[in-house]
């Protein structure tokens, strides 16, 4: 890697000033087994986590930046001390794989166990393994594995490794938490010397408070933290940025960011630089034409180019694309001036923020105002313009300026509509690109009526408790993604296959016919299924009565939220309404037994859901359900309101399951 | 929009050549009629293996496949091999297009993978190409790859076919001059072999389409397979052969024997671990108890010449305490060895009952598991009385939820070569009967006017049933817990679980749960007067169900049995109105028997199911799912009370 740039000014650590040329030649902090104490080694219980099979009693990490001839260069040393509990924790210290790409390397792999008897048992180096575990074109993937000796319950497992990285060194994740609870995480970091980068290293820590840092003597300045709890996924949770302690390390220039002149400059920057990226050859200037021939007004222009763009450029990781396709374009785009706009479109294949960039070319070719926009993620960092670094804004989308206000569209999000964005960009921010003023717009959130569940079925109900009849179901927006992402690219015949498959999962008795699927292509309209289905045993019969559940569609399905306790906030990704028709023929000699709703039920400002149930004629039932989610925006809500929304989405799994009875009418008698 | 990262690829290269004559005629042979959901025909699948007098061996694999309809993710031609014993020599590809144009594929649009993927290292690699795009219907992808390789092993394992349908499968064996060869076709009528000179070749056509399908046998038992072994005229290949059991039972022996030896840190460790058992089988459980603790690492070495047959010493299993399931065998021998007790290593197939066949006498395996010379007093259920070798307790140490005495479900009923030198020989292990991996549970509830419910459930767990219980236990109690709500939940809806208590009496092979629910809405009033419950609900759910769609290939059901009683309080001025007419079953493949009962102030369901080991053709599919369907149906039959 180059030097970033020549030393014009002096350096000055963030948090402190360092001493010039230590560490050149002293070791670093983590050169030696550290003591292990008596405290260590009687250790019964786990400390963070009473239930932890096996806790880290710390987790060193050195990191340490230097030159290394006319490049650069950050080396990692890791030590790791586990105290293993449980079997489980026992499996879970017994071995480690550690992956690393082209441009890391592993080294200096040790480690030893120490018995609960205090016998020693050393890491030999016969049991490390390395392999490639893929390579292709020159470019590998590797892996460095090793099973750690004589594990056994209250042993003390550590091990040491060192990663060496030539890659950029800009941006790095500090992780605090592991997949076992940690006693103590430091990191201990040393930036570029003074002489080799204009740039200083910043650290922005994540859902903790940076504590005091500790400078040594050695030129290490050190960030500790206690009793960091394991790090556990949950369902409908918030982004792992969003929830997991870390920290972020960056270079950036000496000077002292503005608040107020930051983002207006990376605005002007960021246009000149993409504008420059722009220039049509004549090819994307023809095939601007023709998508918007007889295009009336400048959103249904902009509309015909998104689907153009769709229609001919491939994603890069779309299955279809070819490995060998798919690294011609990566070895492309590592040319020292990327490939150019007419290049993209000529390939086939882009890039999404390549494709943004061919539609944002091709609209300054028919006269629309485009700009590229950073986009902020909501599954990912939280951004707010007091954070300072374009690394906060890692999309870059197209705004098209439409009847006086932005417009912000995306070619890659091919499932949805085209006036819909990944629902990781909903309600982001974007800072849209000037010569003269960006400026920041916030996206908004989808209402529910964008993402539509709406089914039907006509259905008859025979004595004996089978159902037979016709269903249609219309699903749209991140619904119809959803599905859509299913169900693209298989033939029609797979496509029938797996709507089969669907039902057959709660219904094994089902036997499906005239099954069609139709705009799976297509997200500007609905996704529409329909079929012919016939269920024996849906109804169950008792000595008289027959018991059936009228909101077919619910049949089967499942709580939302099982787990009684909540680690982390809820977030829904984006809001849905569904809206179900179901009208059952009931048998004759039939009729229903002071048939009941299940009411109706308010939540409040996120939505609704309600039911009505209509007899017609007494030979027919008519069940409509509706259900609204996340209106307003409402799709966020705090750790401690878990029990309300696990309540409510256990309400509804309750009235949705709401059964009828039918008892044979007088005139028929008993059967 | 997300910036992609960059992950790796192969790249390309297309070049303006041609296809090479096979291509074309295997693009030109016609394709028949199939069933939509058919994606792809194999018009051509061939393999040329030439055995060189040393033993190394050059395969040429070529196959071309015709695409039917629009797919998803496009196929891939892939090829294994061992990269410390051989090398991918050539890897080439073409794809024709409808129209019959040609695009070739350059070498460096190959990827190379490691094999390993839970395991910790694996010599075994595989080279893949990804032709992507162009594969419209009507395109043909073809690919050829040459292989080389050094090996002991004179067999080889050739599947005519996988899923999708076959137009032409050839298998080619050119052996020196002078070399016997012995072959066996499995799952198809015999086939005899064309012969000219040394060159052996057979061949199949028109092969169906085989559907995967919900319990049914894996592929190995119902596509055509072919096993080959040949034999060197004399000495100086380095080939290892086995024309029968014994003979390969002979050469694993001498691979598994020495690593099994009782040395002084094992016999050490013996002694320490049986110092306080009484009787020989409390000495047996203390050993096995400690291997099976002995954590699981595997790493696959020179397996072209054996490694995968040879284990590790057992002293050095012992220090390291890791290893796999080779390893752990001999770790367990050798200390069987140390209190005097005799023992052997066993080859089976770990995943498949049916995968082995006693027609090839070749490896077949890919798991190792001990037979213990067992007193005849001793009863275990996991023994066989072998006419030479005696009383045989299997045990599988590697199995860390199957206590000494059973057997994990997929070995049961399996063929496996008991290594015991030259007198080994390939026995079926024993099918253990329903009983002994049964479920017993016990419901205490009581209901409210509204439809909630209380209830106290108390499950009992014995053999096998177990082992999905004990493999979350091991895990975080966290996680337990939430696996129990989302397993309850999913038939009782929205609930509270309260206290939950487990005893594992691991050596007997029983493990009970007992744990307090309360369910928010077990029945439903309805009128303000009836309420209606699913007593069932509160068993455990149905083992089976199977679909209804016509069936190509036969049922394979594993012995499942449960009895379950279920006692409901009735809420106050509350009396039963209706309640299920009792059912009984019995069939081939089971019985069920429940009952529904008024007992006092409360509600009585009782039942009990049995499922026996089944592998039934096709032609029952329709009476094996009526029986499974009837057992779901039952148990979810009703009950309705009614206020007085």
């Amino acid at each position: 890697m180059r030097i970033l740039r020549p030393l014009p000014v002096l350096l000055a650590f963030l948090f402190g000033a360092l001493s010039p040329g230590l560490c050149q030649t002293q070791a670093h902090p983590n050169a030696f087994w550290l003591p292990v104490t008596d405290a260590e080694k009687q250790m019964k219980e786990p400390v963070v986590d009473k239930d932890a099979g096996v806790e880290a009693l710390f987790w060193r990490v050195v990191v340490g930046d230097q030159r290394r001839g006319d490049d650069l260069e950050r080396v990692l040393y890791h030590y790791v001390r586990l105290k293993v509990f449980t079997a489980k924790g026992k499996e879970q210290a017994s071995t480690v794989d550690i992956e690393y790409n082209k441009g890391t390397y592993i080294g200096d792999v040790q480690g030893r166990t120490i018995k609960p008897d205090g016998t020693i048992v050393e890491l030999t180096k016969d049991a490390v393994h390395d392999r490639d575990v893929v390579k292709a074109g020159g470019i590998k993937r590797k892996a460095r594995s090793f099973a750690m000796p004589g594990v056994e319950l209250g042993a003390i497992v550590e091990y040491r490794w060192r990663e060496t990285r030539d890659r950029s060194l800009r941006y790095m994740r500090l992780q605090f938490q592991r997949e076992f609870p940690v006693q103590k995480v430091t990191y201990f970091i040393k930036p570029l010397p003074r002489d080799v980068v204009s740039e200083i290293m910043g650290i922005k820590p994540f859902n903790f408070t940076l504590p005091p840092l500790n400078e040594d003597t050695k030129g290490y300045s050190s960030i500790v933290l206690e009793k960091m709890p394991a790090f556990r996924e949950e369902p409908l949770m918030p982004g792992q940025a969003g929830v997991r302690i870390w920290a972020l390390l960056y270079y950036s220039p000496t000077e002292k960011r503005d608040p107020v002149k930051y983002w207006p400059n990376v605005g002007k920057k960021v246009y000149k630089e993409l504008r420059l990226s722009l220039r049509a050859d004549s090819d994307l200037k023809q095939a601007a034409a023709q998508a918007v021939a007889g295009a009336a007004g400048d959103e249904e222009k902009a509309l015909r180019l998104l689907r153009y763009l769709r229609a001919n450029l491939r994603d890069l990781f779309d299955p279809s694309v070819s490995d060998a396709d798919r690294l011609k374009t990566i070895k492309q785009r590592q040319k020292k001036d990327g490939r150019s706009v007419g290049e993209i479109l000529k390939s086939g294949v882009a890039t999404s923020d390549e494709m943004n960039l061919v539609f944002a070319a091709m609209a300054s070719q028919v006269g629309l105002d485009a700009r590229p926009a950073l986009v902020g993620d909501r599954d990912d960092i939280l951004f707010h313009p007091s954070s300072l670094d374009v690394y906060f804004l890692p999309n870059v989308d197209m705004a098209v300026r439409i009847g006086g206000s932005w417009k912000v569209y995306d070619v890659s999000t091919r499932l949805l509509p085209p006036r819909l964005l990944s629902w990781r960009e909903e309600g982001a921010s974007a800072l849209v690109t000037d010569p003269d003023k960006p400026e920041f717009i916030s996206l908004p959130l989808s209402p529910p009526e964008e993402s539509q569940v709406v089914r039907q079925a006509k259905l008859k109900l025979d004595a004996e408790g089978a159902i037979e009849g016709d269903i249609e179901e219309a699903w749209s927006g991140h619904k119809g993604a959803e599905r859509r992402g299913d169900l693209r690219g298989e033939s029609e015949a797979r496509q029938q296959e797996r709507i089969k498959e669907e039902v057959l999962q709660t219904f094994p008795s089902a036997e499906l016919t005239q099954i069609q699927v139709e705009q799976v292509d297509n997200p500007e309209e609905p996704l529409r299924v329909r079929y012919h289905l016939k269920v024996t045993g849906y109804a169950q019969r008792t000595g008289k009565r027959l018991l059936f559940q009228p909101l077919f569609f619910q049949r089967g399905s499942q709580p939302l939220f099982t787990a009684s306790d909540r680690r982390y906030d809820i977030h829904f990704r984006y809001a849905w309404r569904e809206q179900d028709e179901v009208a059952i023929a009931l048998p004759p000699g039939f009729e229903l037994e002071k048939a009941e709703t299940p009411g109706d039920l308010d939540f409040g400002p996120p939505g609704s859901y309600r039911v009505k149930l209509v007899v017609k004629g007494r030979v027919e039932l008519s069940a409509q359900r509706e259900f609204v989610f996340g209106k307003g925006g409402a799709l966020a809500f705090g750790r401690s309101g878990y029990p309300q929304i696990k309540g409510v989405f256990e309400e509804i799994h309750a009235r949705d399951g709401h059964i009828l009875a039918l008892r044979q009418s007088a005139a028929t008698g008993a059967k | 929009m997300r910036i992609a990262a960059l992950l790796l690829a192969a790249w390309p290269l297309l070049a303006a050549e041609d296809a090479p004559a096979w291509v074309r005629e295997a693009a030109a042979r016609p394709v028949p009629s199939y069933p939509a959901k058919v994606s792809l025909v194999v018009t051509l699948q061939e393999e040329s293996v030439t055995v060189n007098a040393d033993g190394s061996r050059i395969m040429r694999e070529r196959g071309a496949l015709r695409v039917l309809q629009q797919l998803s993710h496009p196929p891939v031609a892939q090829r294994g091999y061992d990269s410390r014993n051989g090398r991918i020599r050539s890897f080439q590809g073409w794809l024709l297009s409808p129209s019959g144009k040609p695009v070739v594929f350059g070498k460096n649009a190959i990827v190379d993978r490691s094999a390993a993927t839970s395991q910790m290292y694996d010599e075994h690699r595989y080279q893949a190409l990804n032709p992507g795009t162009g594969l419209a219907p009507g395109a043909t992808f073809a690919w050829e790859v040459v292989e080389e390789e050094k090996t002991i092993f004179a067999n080889y394992h050739y599947p005519f076919q996988s899923d999708d349908p076959v137009l032409l499968s050839r298998f080619t064996l050119t052996l020196p001059a002078g070399w016997e060869v012995k072959s066996v076709v499995l799952n198809h009528a015999p086939i005899e072999p064309r012969v000219e000179g040394s060159v052996y070749s057979w061949e199949l056509r028109d092969l169906p389409w085989i559907e995967p399908e919900e319990h049914s046998p894996g592929i190995a038992a119902a596509a055509p397979r072919l096993g080959v072994s040949y034999f060197p005229a004399s000495g100086g290949s380095g080939l290892r052969t086995a024309k029968d059991w014994g003979a390969l039972s002979a050469w694993f022996s001498e691979l598994a024997d020495p690593a099994a030896e009782a040395s002084a840190p094992v016999r050490a460790k013996a002694a320490e671990l049986t110092a306080g058992a009484k009787t020989a089988l409390d000495k047996m459980r203390a050993l096995a108890a400690f291997v099976q603790q002995t954590n699981y690492v595997f790493v696959a070495i020179d397996l072209n010449h054996g490694g995968g047959f040879t284990p590790h010493r057992a002293e050095q299993t012992l220090e390291r305490n890791y290893g796999d399931c080779k390893d752990k065998t001999a770790l367990m021998r050798a200390l069987l060895a140390s209190i005097g007790v005799e023992s052997y290593a066993v080859s089976i197939y770990a995943t498949d009952r049916l995968f082995v066949r006693p027609e090839w006498p070749a490896s077949q395996f890919n798991h190792d598991i001990t037979a213990i010379r067992a007193p005849a007093e001793l009863t275990l259920p996991a023994t066989l009385d072998h006419p030479r070798l005696g009383r045989l307790l299997l045990f599988d140490p590697t199995s860390r939820t199957t206590p000494l005495g059973d057997l994990p479900d997929h070995e049961q009923g399996s063929l496996a070569l008991v290594l015991a030198g030259a007198r080994g020989e390939l026995v079926r292990t024993p099918l253990l009967p329903p009983a002994l991996r049964r479920v017993e549970s016990d419901v205490e509830a009581r209901l409210t006017p509204e439809g909630g419910l209380t209830a106290r459930i108390s499950r009992r767990y014995f053999g096998q049933s177990a082992g999905p219980w004990r493999r979350l236990l091991l895990g975080e109690p966290e996680e337990f817990k939430h696996s129990l709500e989302r397993a309850l939940s999913r038939h009782l809806g929205g609930l509270t679980l309260g206290r939950v208590e487990h005893s594992d009496r691991f050596e007997e092979g029983q493990l009970e749960l007992k744990m307090d629910v309360a369910v928010n809405r077990f029945g439903q009033i309805m009128q303000g007067r009836l309420l209606i419950v699913n007593p069932g609900d509160l068993a455990p759910p149905p083992d089976y169900a199977l679909p209804a769609k016509p069936r190509q290939q036969p049922v394979e059901l594993y012995a499942r049995a449960h009895t379950d009683s279920v006692k409901i309080a009735v809420p106050p001025r509350f009396k039963v109105d209706e309640l299920p007419e009792p059912l009984t079953l019995e069939s081939p493949y089971g019985s069920f028997h429940a009952r529904w009962r008024a007992e006092g102030a409360s509600v009585l369901f009782e039942q009990s199911v049995e499922i026996k080991d089944t592998l039934a053709p096709a032609s029952e599919y329709g009476q094996v799912r009526e029986f499974l369907e009837k057992i779901a149906t039952g148990q979810r039959s009703p009950v309705v009370l009614v206020k007085e």
